[in-house]
């Protein structure tokens, strides 16, 4: 396929002209032109499955003259067959140059006007467009701006193809998020860009990559350590302006950071107020975590969260809450994590989310805590996807996923987090998500949460995998592909299985919820046959999709059991002939016409219950008859009696007659 | 209120016996009347309606089913001889001549073995002919079920017997309100 053009949205894709740069995250890029006409020069981003695209955020973006300084899709199309499928294409109009600054590199630093200009204010107000319309873009970093060699604003770059965050190496995220994994971040606020626009105006300003040489872990110690102006600045020297703007933007609590507002009026708006953060606040004396030590709160809840098994024991430690209420002297955090530990201590429950709980509130602005790994909460459907869709899922990933929902984490989380927005919609979230994930019913649980949270994910039954299905039209036509197989479906059961029952339910956001259900109901296979066809009928018919034969013969081999549900051996006998003739259509109504007339069925069921009436009529019947037999007999000797003596008196007239007339 | 009920329990063999008693007394004194105004008559009645008085003697029925017809042929096998008797003069040397004439008694006795049969036999063929139409109405009714079952399939009977089965409850339920 390399090096063979396809089109995408109007433009020709060139495979084999892959461009660097443009992209990261190990996204591929392709040089891309117009098909027919004239167009801007693009690139085309091929997307990943187990990293679904922010297909919500897609959908809610400006129209590109409204956001000159950001790089607006324009167009997406689905292309390629391979082992999982045909894959999203994001195209994009050509920036107009270089990157500003690539990872690690070291340039000359730029002047501060051309800072504040043409990276700050183009900057803001491009965020502030997207934050209209309540999107974030989380992929500010000094790679992701561009401009041309003749100066001027800058473009920033695409964040739309990889989930939220996900190509932001940690030097560009707050502490909180920089700990989570790269799909778990989660969309974030408009604040989270705001300290990633900080840190790329610090690395453009000082001409260096901020914290170059350590690696991700140390980064976020120094940070949680000296406050995050402090751990990335150090001791560099900044234009005033600059570094009052940076303070702010830099600030480790989110409320100092400066408005998108302050600064597109920058430095006008600076002076309005003063910008500064709160001090780290540090123990009197070191707490020795498994060799490490640690003098603040937050190091300590990342220290633990990251050996995390070392973590679990040492949670119970009086050590610990010695240290917070002597060392530390945080009386407010002492009794909290006290309170914890109590209410842990009278249940049985596990140490995993004992830990959990305790981190979070060692650390309030930090993620979720989970056996090692964190996350944002809104960032669950991402991770799903990654542990789900990956070309070779991680059973263990799954498990510990399953694991942190059952064990109602995220709610755990959010009840520590209730000062910060949006954790009453989190806490809701984490009880749907354990509500759905403990469902056992054809078209929900666990499957079906990975689909209501990625709702670009393709479908990801063996059955349509490879035809990468991410809406309803392509499964009903990835279904029939792989019913025209021998056996249908490879062999599969059903069409319906868990996957594709859930891909359904979620892209139908349960308005077919109770027939899947009765679908999968073994116990019952004329119901679930009847289910099944009433499914696809449904689909065909809200999809206006075509003729499927090869799908619908198999459903009607599957719904065969529901011939029982007709009453009469004659309706039986029509419906059993008349099934494959209507499968044959490939039209589903066609088929549930067969299986399930309205008035038929009602015919069916009338006549059935007067057939059970006379039935029972005539057993009382013959009962009544069997239990008259003494009554018989006593009327046989009334009436015999009465007859023997009439022929008897008859015979004695007869004879009187007969003498007299002798 | 036992002794009451003990009365009341009484009374119906009691009529039946008082009843008894009074058609054994008119038949003595038909007898009587018979033996004392035509005394070859009185004694041609009294011999030759001898099955009659033991076919009423031993029929229990209140309405005697069985002497009845017993009485009515043996009366009329005992008319020849008591118009031969009425014929010939009624007097005892003619009483003699009949009764020494076996054919005489053998007909009025068989004549009243033969209502006896009547009545015994009569019965039966009656009560043949209404057991022979409930079975045709059971066969009817057992060949509609089985057509009812052929159509419908054993699910039919199921319904039925929920059928049937409600209607006991529920007929259960209205006696025990009741």
């Amino acid at each position: 396929m390399a090096g063979r053009e396809f089109e995408i949205a109007g433009y020709l894709v060139d495979p084999g002209r892959p461009l660097a740069g443009l992209v990261g995250g190990g996204l591929q890029a392709f040089a891309a032109r117009p098909a027919r006409g004239e167009g801007p020069a693009a690139f085309a981003v091929r997307c990943r499955h187990h990293h679904p695209p922010r297909v919500r955020v897609l959908e809610r973006l400006p129209e590109p003259e409204h956001v000159p300084n950001l790089l607006v899709p324009l167009g997406r199309g689905w292309h390629g067959a391979g082992e999982e499928g045909p894959e999203l294409h994001i195209l994009y109009a050509l920036p107009p140059g270089a990157p500003m600054m690539l990872p690690g590199e070291r340039r000359a630093p730029l002047g501060e006007t051309d800072l504040i200009q043409n990276v700050a204010k183009p900057v803001a107000r491009v965020l502030a467009e997207l934050a209209e319309r309540g999107i974030t873009h989380r992929g500010i970093r000094p790679d992701n701006l561009f401009r041309s060699k003749a100066g001027g604003p800058v473009t920033v770059g695409e964040a739309f193809a990889l989930p939220p965050g996900f190509c932001q190496p940690a030097a560009f995220e707050t502490p909180a998020m920089a700990m989570c994994a790269p799909a778990g971040k989660g969309e974030g606020t408009v604040e989270d860009d705001l300290y990633a626009l900080g840190v790329t105006l610090l690395a453009l300003a000082t001409g260096q990559w901020p914290l170059a040489g350590l690696d991700d872990r140390t980064g976020i110690r120094l940070r949680l350590e000296r406050g995050s102006l402090a751990g990335l600045v150090g001791s560099a020297r900044l234009p005033a302006s600059v570094a009052t703007l940076l303070r702010g933007l830099l600030s480790d609590d989110p409320g100092f950071r400066p408005s998108l507002d302050e600064i597109a009026l920058w430095p006008g708006g600076a002076r309005a107020r003063p910008l500064t953060a709160r001090a780290v606040r540090k123990a009197t004396r070191p707490f020795d975590f498994a060799g490490e030590q640690v003098l603040d709160a937050r190091s300590l809840a990342f220290a633990m969260a990251n050996r995390w098994q070392e973590g679990v024991k040492a949670v119970r430690s009086p050590a610990l809450l010695a240290w917070l209420e002597r060392a530390l002297t945080d009386q407010q955090l002492s009794e909290r994590v006290e309170e914890i530990l109590a209410a842990e201590s009278i249940g049985a429950s596990d140490g995993d989310l004992l830990l959990c709980r305790l981190l979070a509130a060692l650390d309030p602005q930090g993620p979720l805590w989970w056996r090692g790994s964190a996350l944002m909460p809104d960032g669950l459907g991402a991770l799903l996807a990654e542990a789900y869709a990956a070309p070779v899922p991680s059973r263990e990933r799954q498990r510990d996923l399953a694991d942190m929902i059952e064990a109602q984490a995220i709610c755990r989380y959010a009840g520590e987090h209730l000062d910060r927005p949006g954790m009453l919609e989190i806490d809701k979230m984490g009880r749907l998500a354990r509500a759905q994930a403990r469902a056992r019913v054809l078209g929900a649980g666990r499957e079906r949460l990975l689909y209501q949270l990625n709702p670009g994910l393709p479908c990801l039954s063996p059955l349509v995998r490879r035809a990468g299905a991410t809406t309803l039209p392509a499964l009903l036509a990835a279904l029939e592909s792989s019913a025209a197989g021998s056996p249908p479906g490879g062999g599969a059961p059903t069409p319906l299985d868990r996957h594709v029952a859930a891909f359904i339910g979620a892209q139908m956001e349960g308005a077919v919820d109770t027939l899947l259900a009765a679908a999968g109901d073994a116990d019952r296979p004329e119901e679930a046959g009847l289910a099944t066809v009433k499914v696809f009928a449904r689909l065909q018919r809200l999809q206006k999709g075509p003729p499927c034969p090869n799908l619908a013969r198999w459903v009607a081999a599957i719904a065969a059991p529901a011939v029982a549900t007709w009453h009469g051996k004659a309706a039986r006998e029509r419906v059993e002939k008349a099934l494959p003739e209507a499968a044959a259509t490939g039209d589903f109504s066609v088929l549930l016409q067969v299986l399930d007339d309205p008035a038929s069925r009602e015919a069916d069921r009338a006549a059935f219950a007067e057939a059970a009436a006379t039935f029972a009529r005539a057993s009382a019947a013959g009962f009544a008859l069997r239990a008259e037999a003494p009554l018989r007999q006593a009327e046989a000797a009334r009436l015999g009696g009465l007859a023997a003596q009439a022929v008897a008196l008859a015979l004695l007239g007869g004879t009187v007659l007969m003498l007299a007339g002798s | 209120m036992a002794k009451a009920a003990k009365t009341a329990a009484g009374q119906g063999p009691a009529r039946a016996s008082r009843k008894g008693r009074w058609a054994f007394w008119a038949f003595g004194l038909g007898t009587g009347i018979a033996l004392g105004v035509a005394l070859p008559t009185g004694l041609l009645l009294l011999v030759g309606l001898l099955p009659t008085a033991a076919a009423f003697a031993s029929d229990t029925h209140p309405d005697k089913t069985t002497a009845r017809p017993v009485l009515y042929l043996n009366l009329a096998g005992l008319l020849p001889a008591l118009k031969t008797l009425w014929l010939g003069g009624h007097d005892l040397a003619a009483l003699a001549s009949l009764l020494g004439d076996p054919w005489t008694l053998v007909l009025a006795y068989g004549a009243a073995a033969f209502g006896f049969a009547l009545a015994r036999t009569i019965p039966y063929a009656v009560l043949l002919v209404l057991e022979a139409r409930a079975a045709a109405t059971m066969k009817q009714l057992a060949d509609r079920q089985e057509a009812l079952r052929e159509a419908w399939g054993d699910a039919v009977v199921e319904e039925a017997n929920r059928l049937v089965a409600r209607a006991a409850a529920a007929a259960e339920k209205k006696a025990g309100g009741g």
